[in-house]
């Protein structure tokens, strides 16, 4: 086992293979850094929110940060269900600003709330765009508004369609500030 | 969403996990975000600091929203309020849209929804913030003056400013609030070989990233919603003559990377523009912040700084120069006396003693201000201690000399709120202080506005 330290992909509940294989590449060509797939884990049933029939995404984070992943220096879970916090009606993840742990949802990019089933290299691409987008956030990168960074809000699947697979000028130099000032990366 | 650093969002709701999600959101669109768990501690808060959005759920088990809705519009009307309710509760946000609330949202709502509405209102405060920046630049211009002293340290200074003045390396001007930096930028820029080419000025602190990246470096027509004209930005506009970036240490990290590429090529284009412009601008930045501090907070650039400091002048604080303050004061007192069209020449010597004695926190501004008041409420000839309003506080200026530096400022502040019944923009107008430092420091010292 390698000693560097690595950039974890963690199943919640069952996600598929191809899935998970695809956001691996993906996301070891983006960001230089060796990612891997770890053990899935059960989707809790306390993170599960009856009345709106979707799983709460902070809980699940806080869930995701409590099972120990002492090696990976950053933890990104995947599930196949819906995801929601309090005050959105749904949320396609969700992450820690400048922390260890992000969320991600397939179902809604695969067009799980309105069944308009996308070709799976769109869909694959969504994924990509989510999770790049959400460890971001944990690489300290807030919003940005710069047309077609990978950083900017997608409020639908629309407008996250449009985003390209990069980061602005600006938010490359500040995720490559953040890098060098952590000497672990 | 852009990095919005000056708007400060207060989230008041009784529910934590919805203070927690609205603060992990709001602080990814790059907001200062707090939050309050009941309609009294909002309602301490704000007798604290500034907000400039507020998002308060109507329902609340001690004081509902309703009710701080009225509060909030009562102490400082000028927060944007949001009012939150239940889907079925639509009556409360129509009774709170009639008791003045921005806006209100259904909960749970769509994504979009929350950033479309936080959108709406940071333009709307931008737009109010421009106005007061505008205000603000027509009074500096009626006020503009030279340098004055005579002690050891400004003789260094003006020294310096000379030798400065001739080279065209950037500098950075350092100082309390207060000690007339924008002055000694001037100075520098009229005593160069660029003296007879554009001063351009910006406050850096008081602009939105999104409103300094258009003031800047312009726009063209149709770079973004509300841009019907094409502008040129301060860049261009000091082509040939001087940029001075006033509160430097204010700038976003965004802007820093711009502003850096800018100040090593002279090159830029306009927002939504794909021309590249060139301009030949000498730069003089301004802070009161300490930037090496900055530097391992990292939330300053270091290749900025050094880029900037180049040359560093330290303008002394008034209290390091007590010989200047009777000079200062005669300076002021001949402007205000011919302003007003009074018969006002001369301060009583025990005035000048309490004026020696003060610890003038706000420096060479607050001089100026208690001698422009001195002049109006004056009733004589001279100026006597009684006109100056540090010495017509409880206990007087020999009580005073006693006290910290903190404690006058707390004290002088104070009157003056008192004296302006309590209003935000007036109080700061009389400090000469902008209303987000007055807030600042009305929650620093518990004052109550």
């Amino acid at each position: 086992m390698s000693l560097r330290p690595f950039l974890g992909l963690v199943p919640l509940g069952h996600v598929d293979l191809l899935v998970l294989q695809h956001l691996c590449t993906a996301i070891t060509e983006f960001l230089s850094l060796p990612v891997r797939i770890l053990p899935p884990r059960p989707l809790p049933p306390h993170t599960y929110h009856l009345p709106r029939n979707q799983y709460d995404s902070t809980r699940l984070l806080e869930y995701l940060l409590s099972e120990s992943h002492d090696e990976a220096f950053r933890v990104l879970g995947i599930t196949a269900v819906d995801l929601c916090i309090p005050i959105f009606t749904f949320v396609f993840g969700e992450a820690q600003l400048d922390g260890k742990a992000a969320i991600i949802s397939t179902l809604r990019p695969g067009g799980g709330a309105d069944n308009i089933k996308p070709r799976q290299p769109i869909f694959l691409e969504r994924l990509v765009k989510l999770s790049l987008h959400e460890l971001g956030h944990t690489f300290n990168l807030p919003h940005c508004r710069r047309e077609g960074c990978l950083m900017g809000f997608a409020a639908n699947l629309e407008i996250l369609d449009q985003k390209n697979i990069e980061l602005c000028e600006y938010c490359r130099i500040l995720l490559a500030d953040y890098f060098n000032t952590v000497s672990d990366l | 969403m852009l990095p919005h650093k000056k708007i400060t969002i207060l989230v008041v709701d009784d529910e934590l996990s919805i203070r927690e999600a609205f603060s992990d959101w709001l602080k990814q669109d790059g907001f200062e975000v707090e939050t309050a768990d009941d309609g009294p501690v909002a309602l301490a808060k704000i007798k604290e600091r500034h907000y400039d959005i507020m998002l308060v759920d109507v329902k609340m088990p001690q004081m509902d929203g309703i009710t701080l809705l009225k509060h909030l519009k009562e102490n400082d009307p000028d927060t944007a309020v949001v009012m939150m309710t239940a889907h079925g509760a639509i009556q409360d946000a129509v009774e709170a849209i009639k008791l003045g609330a921005n806006d209100y949202l259904l909960k749970p709502f769509e994504l979009e929804e929350l950033s479309l509405t936080i959108e709406k209102l940071v333009q709307m405060q931008t737009l109010a913030m421009e106005n007061l920046i505008l205000k603000d630049r027509v009074a500096s211009i009626t006020r503009f003056e030279n340098l004055v002293g005579q002690s050891p340290p400004m003789l260094k200074l003006f020294e310096t400013i000379v030798n400065v003045a001739r080279s065209d390396a950037t500098v950075l001007i350092t100082g309390e609030t207060g000690t007339g930096k924008e002055l000694v930028a001037r100075t520098i820029h009229a005593r160069s070989p660029r003296g007879y080419s554009p001063f351009i000025a910006i406050n850096c602190g008081a602009f939105t990233e999104h409103l300094l990246e258009s003031e800047l470096f312009g726009h063209e027509r149709g770079a973004f919603t509300d841009a019907k004209f094409t502008k040129k930005g301060r860049l261009e506009m000091a082509n040939a003559g001087t940029l001075f970036l006033d509160e430097v240490g204010d700038i976003s990290m965004k802007m820093q990377i711009d502003l850096l590429r800018v100040l090593e090529t002279h090159e830029f284009t306009r927002v939504g523009g794909t021309t590249t412009i060139n301009s030949d601008f000498r730069v003089i930045a301004a802070t009161h912040q300490d930037l090496q501090e900055s530097i391992r907070r990292r939330t300053f650039r270091q290749d900025l700084f050094y880029r900037l400091n180049v040359i560093h002048l330290e303008v002394p604080p008034l209290r390091e120069r007590p010989e200047d303050i009777p000079l200062l004061a005669e300076h002021f007192l001949r402007r205000y006396a011919t302003e007003t069209g009074k018969k006002i020449d001369s301060i009583h010597p025990e005035a000048l003693a309490a004026m020696r004695r003060h610890a003038w926190p706000g420096n060479i501004r607050e001089l100026e201000n208690a001698i422009e008041r001195a002049v109006v409420v004056g009733k004589s000839r001279q100026i006597k201690p009684a006109d100056l309003p540090f010495v017509f506080a409880p206990g007087g200026a020999e009580e005073a000399a006693n006290l910290s530096l903190e404690d006058m400022e707390r004290r002088h502040i104070a009157l003056v709120l008192a004296a302006e019944g309590g209003h935000i923009t007036n109080a700061a107008k009389v400090l000469r202080i902008n209303r987000n430092t007055l807030y600042e420091k009305i929650k620093k010292y518990g004052l109550t506005p």
